[in-house]
């Protein structure tokens, strides 16, 4: 099986270091963008299996951002992470196309579960050349 | 009689008794409305009063004057009727006097023929004499022996000397009845004079007094100018006796006077008249107290309908300001009832707002202090040979702890009165239902509400979670409930509404809600009820739209309310 790939996009520099440098080491290939068109420039110019994006990011709305993200590369994954817990805009992502919601603090093993469930949920599909 | 006292409670001065009331406020509700009962009491009152004197003035003038008008015609009419009887017979002795000479009348048969005549045309005629200028009775005709009796030193001789003619007062004198004098005088030039002095029975002019027919409430008399009775008097005595009162002013007309009393302190209406070229005057007397009997009880009448007015506006304007004052105090109850309400929503969404802040300002700190001890955990499990590792593990462990324990806080505080994870079962909707009505079921059965369920073909069991899908469907059947009247209906509907969804419907014949209240019905904090917290709807549609489902309401204000609950055959789940 090809290694999972995903992009961590998220504001908070120490959230998203710690957070690809786990997943690095469990074989899981990482990145983090800052910026949510940091994120989409990234989706642009490689592929990710993954993409677990925080829902207040700076510069771009929760819906907006997963429109935009899901219009470059439609068969992304799409992990919506919160610090509400609930709320309406995790809501709202969920109905544009997101996958799933989490609220922060996320225990790793439930993240890597989900992406895992997800991964393999969308297995089968061309993911294009590496 | 507790349906009377709950509307006698309405007239009650509420205010005055109700604790929740501050003291500066009651005086100010008694201030208020001592003024305005007050205030409409006068106006209302015044007139009111003004108009009833005036009216009772009025009516007494024209009562007064009907009254009077009869009398004042009569005693007219009796002077005319006086005047003429004793101006006929002075005229019929002047006619003698005139028509015979001293010689002749000197004559005794010559005057008893005459004497006679009187005695038959006139009337009341009870002797006749003749008098020389020395005073000295020359002839007489009579009943009695006068002859040759000297009545040079009497008063009504000199003065018929004087005037030519003389009607004396009456009195009793030696014939021992009522009689009066007339004389008449007749000179001729160088021949002296001489006098016809004729003395009458007052009995005809008692029989003129009877034929005026006063009734048998009046009193008609004479009295001579001095006040001395002339005729007998029902009410004053006896003829020579002196009438009590005043001789009244003297006036040519007929007057009517209200006259104090007889003694007995009985007021009296008083017709006069002046009789002219005699010393009498005529009465009428007649008891006010009967005349004005009808008048006394018009005006007792007239008192009590404007004592019972006065009396039915009081009340009414007590109650109505009453009414007034205790609507406002309820309204300002009311008033302060909302503002207390408005802080208190105000301050809940405040704490709601600062603890989903903090919580998330915390959440992403959590989140890093999370990952970067997972991460640590990592690089230590990696490596095969770490001082200390296990000591160091546990650490790590004890952070990660940590962090669970603050995160459990954390969405406490965002979930606020929402449970964040859902557990999901299979749920028979139907049995849900019944379980959630059997656990209102006392109420339905003693308030006689009838539950009817109406079950749609292939419904299947669907994949939520239970505990929070009875919370939704309790908080919905118990407010339908509390709009029911007893005896009232209810309808739940379960039918299928499209592959992947289900509706419940329930229909109440409650008082409904209105438009207003409907758009507002899901916000938090929005209530109409006294005792609700605004809290349970909204619940009940944040539980709802959690479970990936959907809640609607219909309403018509006294029809009732239809909520459409539609869930999902699998919640689109998410944890933490």
């Amino acid at each position: 099986m090809e290694k999972m790939r995903v992009l961590i996009a998220d504001d908070e520099i120490e959230f998203v270091t710690a957070l690809v440098e786990r997943l690095n080491l469990r074989g899981i290939y990482a990145e983090g963008a800052l910026r949510a068109d940091q994120a989409m420039v990234k989706l642009t110019i490689k592929k990710f299996d993954i993409l677990l994006l925080d829902i207040k990011m700076p510069g771009m709305g929760c819906t907006d951002a997963v429109d935009r993200l899901l219009k470059i590369r439609p068969e992304v994954k799409i992990i919506l992470v919160t610090g509400y817990g609930s709320s309406a805009e995790g809501e709202e992502g969920l109905e544009h196309g997101a996958h799933d919601l989490m609220a922060k603090p996320i225990k790793f093993d439930d993240l890597i579960e989900k992406m895992n469930e997800h991964y393999q949920g969308g297995d089968g599909k061309d993911h294009g050349p590496e | 009689m507790k349906v009377f006292l709950k509307k006698f409670n309405k007239i009650l001065p509420g205010f005055l008794f109700r604790d929740k009331i501050s003291p500066e406020r009651q005086v100010r509700y008694k201030k208020l409305w001592a003024y305005s009962s007050s205030l409409i009491s006068v106006v209302a009152l015044v007139p009111l009063i003004i108009m009833t004197v005036i009216n009772i003035h009025q009516t007494q003038d024209i009562l007064e004057s009907e009254i009077k008008q009869p009398i004042a015609t009569l005693a007219a009419n009796a002077k005319r009727s006086f005047e003429y009887n004793f101006e006929e017979r002075k005229a019929a002795l002047n006619f003698i006097i005139k028509d015979r000479s001293f010689e002749e009348l000197s004559d005794e048969k010559t005057l008893s023929q005459i004497y006679l005549t009187l005695k038959q045309t006139f009337g009341g005629f009870v002797d006749i004499g003749l008098i020389d200028s020395d005073g000295l009775q020359k002839t007489y005709v009579g009943p009695y022996d006068l002859r040759n009796i000297n009545y040079a030193d009497q008063d009504w001789y000199n003065e018929v000397k004087l005037r030519d003619s003389y009607i004396s007062d009456v009195f009793m004198g030696f014939r021992g009845f009522p009689h009066f004098v007339i004389a008449v005088k007749n000179e001729k030039a160088g021949e002296g004079f001489y006098v016809l002095r004729a003395t009458l029975d007052i009995e005809f002019i008692n029989r003129q007094i009877q034929s005026l027919d006063v009734g048998s409430t009046a009193d008609a008399f004479l009295i001579n100018r001095d006040g001395i009775l002339q005729t007998k008097s029902y009410y004053y005595g006896d003829i020579e006796s002196q009438y009590i009162n005043d001789v009244p002013r003297y006036s040519p007309r007929a007057e009517v006077i209200d006259t104090p009393t007889n003694g007995n302190g009985e007021s009296f209406i008083m017709g006069y008249a002046f009789i002219e070229q005699s010393p009498f005057v005529f009465m009428i007397v007649e008891n006010a107290d009967q005349l004005l009997q009808s008048w006394t009880t018009l005006r007792r009448d007239i008192t009590g309908i404007l004592v019972s007015s006065i009396i039915i506006i009081l009340v009414v304007i007590f109650w109505g300001t009453t009414y007034m004052v205790n609507r406002i105090s309820d309204a300002d109850t009311k008033h302060d009832q909302m503002v207390h309400n408005m802080e208190y929503t105000n301050k809940m969404a405040s704490i709601g707002r600062l603890a989903a802040g903090v919580a998330h300002e915390i959440n992403n700190p959590l989140a890093i202090i999370n990952q970067k001890a997972g991460l640590f955990k990592d690089i230590i499990l990696a490596q095969d040979e770490y001082p200390q590792k296990e000591k160091f593990l546990k650490l790590t462990d004890s952070i990660l702890d940590s962090v669970d324990r603050c995160s459990m806080v954390t969405h406490r505080f965002l979930g606020f009165a929402k449970r964040m994870d859902v557990q999901v079962t299979m749920i028979n909707l139907e049995a849900l239902l019944k379980d959630v009505l059997e656990f209102l079921g006392k109420e339905a059965i003693h308030r006689n509400i009838n539950v009817e369920f109406s079950l749609g073909e292939d419904v299947p069991e669907i994949e939520s979670d239970k505990g929070q899908l009875q919370q939704v469907f309790l908080n919905i059947i118990n407010n339908s409930f509390q709009a029911m009247d007893d005896g009232g209906a209810m309808l739940i509907e379960i039918k299928n509404r499209s592959a992947s969804k289900i509706e419940v419907n329930i229909h109440d014949d409650g008082i409904g809600i209105s438009g207003e209240n409907l758009s507002r019905i899901f916000e938090p904090f929005f209530t109409s009820k006294k005792e609700g917290t605004g809290l349970g709807l909204s619940i009940t549609y944040g539980i709802v739209k959690k479970l990936g489902g959907d809640i609607k309401v219909k309403s018509k204000e006294g029809k009732g309310t239809s909520f459409k609950v539609i869930l999902p055959l699998k919640v689109i789940n998410f944890q933490n």
